[in-house]
């Protein structure tokens, strides 16, 4: 506890509180009075007491009363209840109604100090169990994130110094030696982004739900987009996307709906051929907005096509032996169904396959429409819900 | 380049450090690294610097974020261009893949995610310098 420990005496007799704050004079207490229940009550919201001292007897509100309504306001508050003729029943109903401790009057200086020492150990433990509740909790509630970081941080130097082997080896290495670095970084390159995956997959939808706002469809496909141009360049794989311009508005997340959306798009690129072609189609029919991904890749077999939005369930490898983790299909499945839509696939094996993204569209009567710089958010939320 | 720039880079993880620091120097760059962000920002302080490259996730959180800010507070050290390279990519690089960071989260340049392809952390870094060049400010 930072400081010293806030005690409040509550007692309607004034030689009572005399006293008491008298005991405890040059102890480390900070100590407040008050002279009945109400005006204690009072005093328990602006004084903020570690301990509560409160006599049972009062005129108007009695003590038992006092002791039940700081347990509403505050559970974590050490109340302790003086009684006035010491019955063992009163002491009893009190620590029923949660007082900590009892003290029957008369009672010495050295019996209140003892008293009032153990309610205040009782506070910090009582804080301290807090405290570690809650650190507690958010480590659950950033398990994933945590995980995924202490996982991803080693990869990411091993890749980095990979990157760096291959440049300086690059005039050295034989090219037996060169492919085999590069099969390794491919290896390195598919768990950091299986850990990504997974990740995603632990994310709370209910949480993500709670922050949806009005969100342009043409941004999370721009990002999708951006953050796959390096492979699909890699891979001579033409990447490009047609949104109607304003772009239509879905209200949802837009990191989550990025996220789907670097899933179907990634797998598009990852299951083209060399020199193939990705596209990405927003289209506005009736209330939906359809997001079309096509590919001219090596297409799904049918004895495949209703299982790969299952978890962990993997189609036959795909071009260059790249195979998926089994995870972004069925986590971008549930992202979208939390967002109201749904997700089809069509293909044709050897031919390609499209996906096809189906989100409400945000607007009365009609689709939501979003003016042309579809980037700030805050404008994006305004325009929606206009 | 009519002298070497001067690169500070500031991430816990040494090995990561070393693979991007062979890239940066064979460029020829001069760099310089501090593994925590209190030696960090007092080398900065110390010596004038270019550019900062700058982690997100050392010691118990984002202390990358609070390094960043408290630069962008110091009259000394306010403009000095810094690319943040990060491996939290669902929290922050998705929200400002490969554009100036959103202004209310923190005042940053540019952000690139972990591990990152020498010939692009190349161009980043060489971009930035040259903004700050031409905004003909005395850096660092």
């Amino acid at each position: 506890m930072a400081g010293a420990t806030r005690l409040l005496l509550i007692d309607d007799e004034e030689i009572v509180l005399d006293s008491c704050t008298e005991i405890l004079r040059g102890e480390p207490y900070d100590v407040a009075t008050a002279g009945d229940g109400t005006r204690g009550l009072e005093r328990v919201r602006e004084f903020r007491p570690d301990l509560v001292v409160v006599d049972l007897k009062m005129p108007g509100l009695s003590g038992l009363d006092v002791l039940e309504r700081i347990r509403d306001a505050d559970p974590t508050i050490v109340p302790i209840v003086i009684t006035g003729y010491a019955t063992v029943s009163s002491a009893v109903e009190a620590m029923k109604r949660g007082a900590y401790d009892f003290l029957p009057k008369p009672f010495t200086p050295e019996e209140f100090r003892l008293i009032v020492r153990r309610g205040a150990e009782k506070r910090a433990l009582v804080l301290e169990t807090q405290a570690l509740r809650r650190e507690r909790e958010l480590l659950r509630d950033h398990f994933a994130a945590i995980v995924a970081h202490e996982f991803k941080a080693p990869l990411a130097a091993i890749q980095q110094n990979l990157f760096v082997l291959e440049r300086e080896l690059a005039a050295v290495a034989s090219e037996d030696q060169r492919a085999r670095l590069g099969r390794v970084k491919a290896r390195v390159s598919d768990l950091l982004q299986l850990i990504d995956t997974w990740r995603r997959g632990s994310v709370d939808l209910e949480a993500v739900k709670a922050r949806f706002a009005a969100v342009p469809v043409r941004v999370p496909v721009d990002k999708a987009v951006e953050s796959l141009a390096g492979h699909a360049a890699r891979k001579s794989v033409t990447l490009a996307a047609a949104v109607p311009d304003p772009s239509p508005v879905v209200w949802g997340d837009q990191a989550t709906l990025t996220e789907v959306l670097v899933n179907i798009v990634g797998n598009a690129v990852k299951y083209s051929r060399e020199g193939g072609r990705v596209s990405v189609t927003v289209t506005v029919e009736g209330d939906d907005v359809r997001i079309a991904v096509a590919d001219s890749g090596i297409g799904i077999a049918p004895e495949d096509l209703p299982h790969i939005f299952e978890a962990f369930y993997t189609a036959q490898s795909g071009a260059a032996g790249e195979r998926g983790s089994g995870l972004g299909l069925p986590v971008s499945r549930r992202i979208v169904e939390a967002h109201g839509g749904s997700v089809t696939v069509r293909s044709t094996p050897g031919t390609g396959s499209t996906f096809e993204i189906t989100l409400p569209a945000l607007g009365e009567g009609g689709p939501g429409i979003l003016g042309r710089d579809a980037a700030p958010a805050a404008a994006a939320q305004k325009e929606g819900r206009r | 380049m009519s002298e070497r720039k001067k690169l500070m880079i500031i991430d816990d993880d040494p090995d990561f450090v070393s693979g991007i620091r062979a890239i940066l120097d064979g460029a020829g760059y001069e760099t310089e690294v501090a593994h925590n962000p209190k030696d960090g920002f007092a080398a900065l302080k110390a010596r004038p610097h270019d550019l900062l490259l700058l982690d997100i996730m050392m010691g118990r959180g984002a202390e990358g974020v609070m390094m960043a800010r408290k630069i962008r507070k110091d009259p000394a050290l306010k403009d000095l261009p810094i690319l943040i390279i990060t491996g939290i990519r669902e929290q922050i690089a998705f929200m400002f893949p490969g554009q100036a960071v959103h202004p209310s989260f923190v005042a940053l340049n540019e952000l690139i995610e972990k591990p990152v392809e020498p010939d692009l952390l190349l161009e980043r870094v060489g971009a930035l310098l040259k903004a700050a060049e031409s905004r003909g400010q005395p850096v660092g």
